[in-house]
């Protein structure tokens, strides 16, 4: 019962009411019962402990200034407010279609934070020693000069942000991850051994994928870096506002983020008004069915910004869906461009997978691109590491792919068009 | 021996007759043939029955979208499902006749396991094992390369239960080795799955949903030919699986080289079952549905019945499961796998109820 209540602080009822389930899941009758009984005699501490915090609260904020909010102009998943010396940091959307929120009070170090919001975790800031699982926030760290604060990362190898790459090549950087891939489990050890002051997760609400509760439990200050949940490409690349307040270098991170949304919109301006706008559509082929991204995801945002026409625009979903091959056929055969088609690195990979792709137009002409130009040795691929922190440079590429004229003698930074065969040795 | 087959049959319906009533043979045909049509005309796309059957006929009139849709993906997809749905069930037959156990199906003898790893070894091992790197080199790649990999895989498998087969003297022991091999095969998934990255995993787990979309014309040229071939050993194995059916002494006393017909039950078996998975993947359940519905619609348990109504079940179960999988009138597609188990269990299960409830009343 005493785990159960030192749980309900950090999580209030949520995560609670989540771990109450858990352990009734897997056997019925008598543990059912018990945990029943658990979960009304932990709410009711904490339902105490709940009206207690918010008077102190109410309390607290009538004798502070008022609370002033962070400028965040495109993200809808944090957000991020000021109270006297305290940062009041929150995820609003951890991951699809999530019932819970997190609260984070960033308190300078040494500060006594004296009023709780009930289910919030206290980081001491500025962080000095960070681990992280999710390659999304790798790039925002050079850009806020604070890279020499990771000592630990899940999945070294994969890495491709030079300035951590490097960091990583002089040993400066834990292996932290076991195992590999999707199913990455965390070595607790080595966590235990470099002892960091937070640890950036992200969460997917499936229990067998995600690492904050067990590091919760572990003690550790996790963090949840949800920016892949952002629809929108300058959406995500203001997470690095999120990252930026755990190390007061919000000043900066304005900036930076200013200066791309700068150029973001002035490369979106140029083919705002374009007279032709090709047909797009997005399909990575797995036997039988296509997956292909709602007409509501990031790349569909950054295919209409690039002056084309998205095939399922008028899908409302952010998500990618398996859709019939028909369907795809019916809606795409006359398209101008075929982007991701996932693994395949040439036209004849493409063709391998199934021959009657030639049905599609965009196939026939060789109109097939991918984002895999940069792609590490142990096939990480950079697009989704450092495109999310660089979406000017995304648009870029496929302003260039549509609107070739536009960008005369550009190098595209992540597409390639697909060459007819594998070309020698990755 | 001929005379004694019905008695033989006997044993599941009392006073049940070796011939069936051409009732039954029209209706098996019927729901064959219905659902073959349905199964050209639904999908995403609802094409009008009419517009099939002339696209179907040749006419090049039909708007071209529509003729790619059913010449390259429906139609193709409709003939492997028949061919597939025959094999598993003609295979899953055989295994329950042979084993004398109504739970075993195609995939008893772990040569699914050994296509499973076959796969897996080349999905995900690119980066670690030089399997990939080898497959690519030869030029072979995407769905070639896993139907390649999985027959390879399967007759590995093969090899080793027919040399058990030839070695072992009772059925349960090959029934072991076969089920030693499906756990086998899963713990070495399981470890290359640990070290496989997002994508592979996909692949992989997209493989295991089973589809009977990824057969092409020009792969037809191989699949049809083996799961005839294979078909046609089952109908020539008609005799001695009926002597099977009373247990491997009462074969010898029949004077059935037990040795010799297991090695070919089992061979053809295997092939059928190797074949399929290779092409469509694991394709659970109507292996282990159709002879137990065969044997209930038919009363009987005589393979010169059983394998030709086995058959056209098969073929008709497996349309009209990949008919449901494809979700008509809308865009996405349910995974084949999941659909066989959903519509095949309850099916079973109400037929085995009716069946004891005739029996007791």
């Amino acid at each position: 019962m005493n785990f159960h209540f030192v749980f309900s602080n950090f999580w209030g009822f949520q995560a609670m009411a989540e771990n109450a389930r858990s352990t009734r899941l897997p056997r019925a009758g008598f543990r059912a019962v018990l945990g029943a009984a658990i979960l009304v005699v932990a709410s009711i501490f904490s339902s105490e402990h709940l009206t207690r915090a918010a008077e102190i609260q109410i309390q607290a904020a009538e004798s502070m200034q008022p609370v002033k909010s962070a400028n965040i102009r495109y993200a809808k998943g944090f957000s991020l407010e000021y109270d006297g010396d305290f940062k009041v940091l929150k995820v609003l959307s951890p991951w699809r279609d999530a019932k819970t929120t997190f609260t984070y009070i960033l308190a300078p170090r040494g500060q006594k934070v004296t009023c709780m919001p009930p289910n919030a975790m206290v980081i001491e800031i500025p962080v000095r020693r960070m681990a992280a699982s999710t390659s999304s926030c790798l790039p925002f760290l050079p850009m806020l000069h604070v890279e020499q604060t990771l000592v630990g990362f899940a999945g070294c190898k994969l890495v491709s942000t030079p300035e951590i790459a490097l960091m990583i090549r002089q040993n400066q950087i834990a292996e932290i991850g076991s195992g590999g891939g999707m199913k990455i489990s965390l070595n607790m050890e080595q966590l235990y051994a470099i002892q960091p002051e937070m640890v950036m997760v992200y969460g997917t609400g499936l229990p067998e994928y995600d690492h904050h509760p067990k590091l919760i439990e572990a003690g550790f200050k996790t963090v949840i870096f949800a920016s892949y949940m952002e629809p929108t490409p300058l959406g995500r690349s203001e997470w690095i506002k999120f990252l930026a307040a755990f190390f007061d270098r919000e000043a900066e991170a304005e900036e930076i983020f200013d200066e791309i949304a700068k150029r973001y919109e002035e490369q979106a301006a140029k083919v705002r008004d374009v007279a032709a706008r090709p047909s797009v559509f997005c399909a990575a082929p797995y036997r039988g069915v296509m997956y292909v991204p709602g007409g509501k995801s990031y790349v569909a945002r950054l295919i209409e910004d690039a002056g084309a026409g998205y095939l399922w625009a008028d899908d409302t979903t952010s998500a990618s869906s398996p859709l019939s091959v028909e369907h795809v056929i019916d809606r795409a055969k006359d398209a101008d461009y075929w982007l991701d088609p996932d693994a395949s690195r040439a036209m004849i990979e493409l063709a391998g997978v199934d021959e009657r792709f030639s049905v599609f137009k965009a196939f026939r002409t060789g109109q097939v691109y991918n984002n895999d130009a940069k792609v590490g040795p142990d096939g990480g691929n950079d697009f989704w590491e450092t495109g999310e922190a660089k979406p000017d440079l995304i648009l870029k590429d496929l302003i260039s792919i549509f609107h070739p004229e536009l960008l005369p003698s550009y190098r595209r930074t992540w597409y390639r068009q697909l060459p007819q065969h594998i070309e020698g040795e990755r | 021996m001929k005379q004694s087959d019905p008695d033989i049959a006997g044993k599941s319906g009392a006073g049940s007759l070796p011939r069936v009533g051409v009732a039954v043979w029209g209706g098996l045909l019927a729901l064959l043939i219905a659902a073959f049509l349905l199964e050209l005309s639904l999908g995403s796309v609802l094409l009008p029955l009419r517009a099939v059957v002339s696209i179907l006929l040749g006419n090049e009139n039909a708007p071209e979208g529509w003729r790619q849709i059913v010449l390259l993906f429906r139609l193709p997809r409709a003939v492997t499902a028949m061919l597939a749905g025959s094999a598993l069930s003609i295979s899953g037959l055989k295994m329950q006749t042979l084993f004398r156990n109504p739970l075993a199906d195609p995939f008893v003898l772990g040569i699914s396991a050994g296509s499973s790893l076959g796969v897996a070894m080349v999905i995900m091992a690119a980066g670690g094992l030089g399997w990939g790197l080898f497959f690519e080199k030869s030029g072979i790649t995407g769905n070639v390369s896993l139907i390649l990999a999985a027959t390879m895989g399967a007759v590995a498998v093969l090899m080793i239960v027919l040399g058990v087969a030839s070695k072992v003297e009772n059925n349960l022991s090959l029934l072991i080795v076969g089920l030693m091999f499906g756990y086998i095969s899963g713990s070495l998934v399981n470890i290359l799955m640990q070290f496989t990255r997002e994508h592979q995993m996909q692949s992989y787990i997209a493989w295991t949903f089973g589809s009977f979309g990824g057969v092409t014309w020009k792969q037809m040229s191989t699949f049809a030919p083996t799961v005839m071939a294979g078909l046609t050993l089952a109908w020539i194995l008609a005799k001695p699986l009926n002597a099977f059916l009373l247990g491997e002494g009462y074969a010898r006393s029949m004077g059935v080289n037990v040795r010799y017909a297991r090695f070919w039950i089992v061979l053809g078996s295997s092939l059928l079952a190797g074949t399929v998975t290779a092409y469509c993947g694991p394709i659970g359940f109507i292996g282990i549905a159709v002879p137990h519905l065969s044997r209930l619609v038919l009363k009987t348990s005589d393979h010169h019945v059983l394998v030709p109504a086995v058959i056209l079940l098969g073929a008709a179960l497996a349309l009209v499961a990949d008919l449901i999988s494809q979700v008509p009138g809308t865009r996405i597609v349910l995974p084949l796998n999941a659909v066989t188990a959903l519509i095949g269990a309850p099916v079973v299960i109400g037929m085995i109820l009716r069946r004891r409830q005739m029996m007791e009343s």
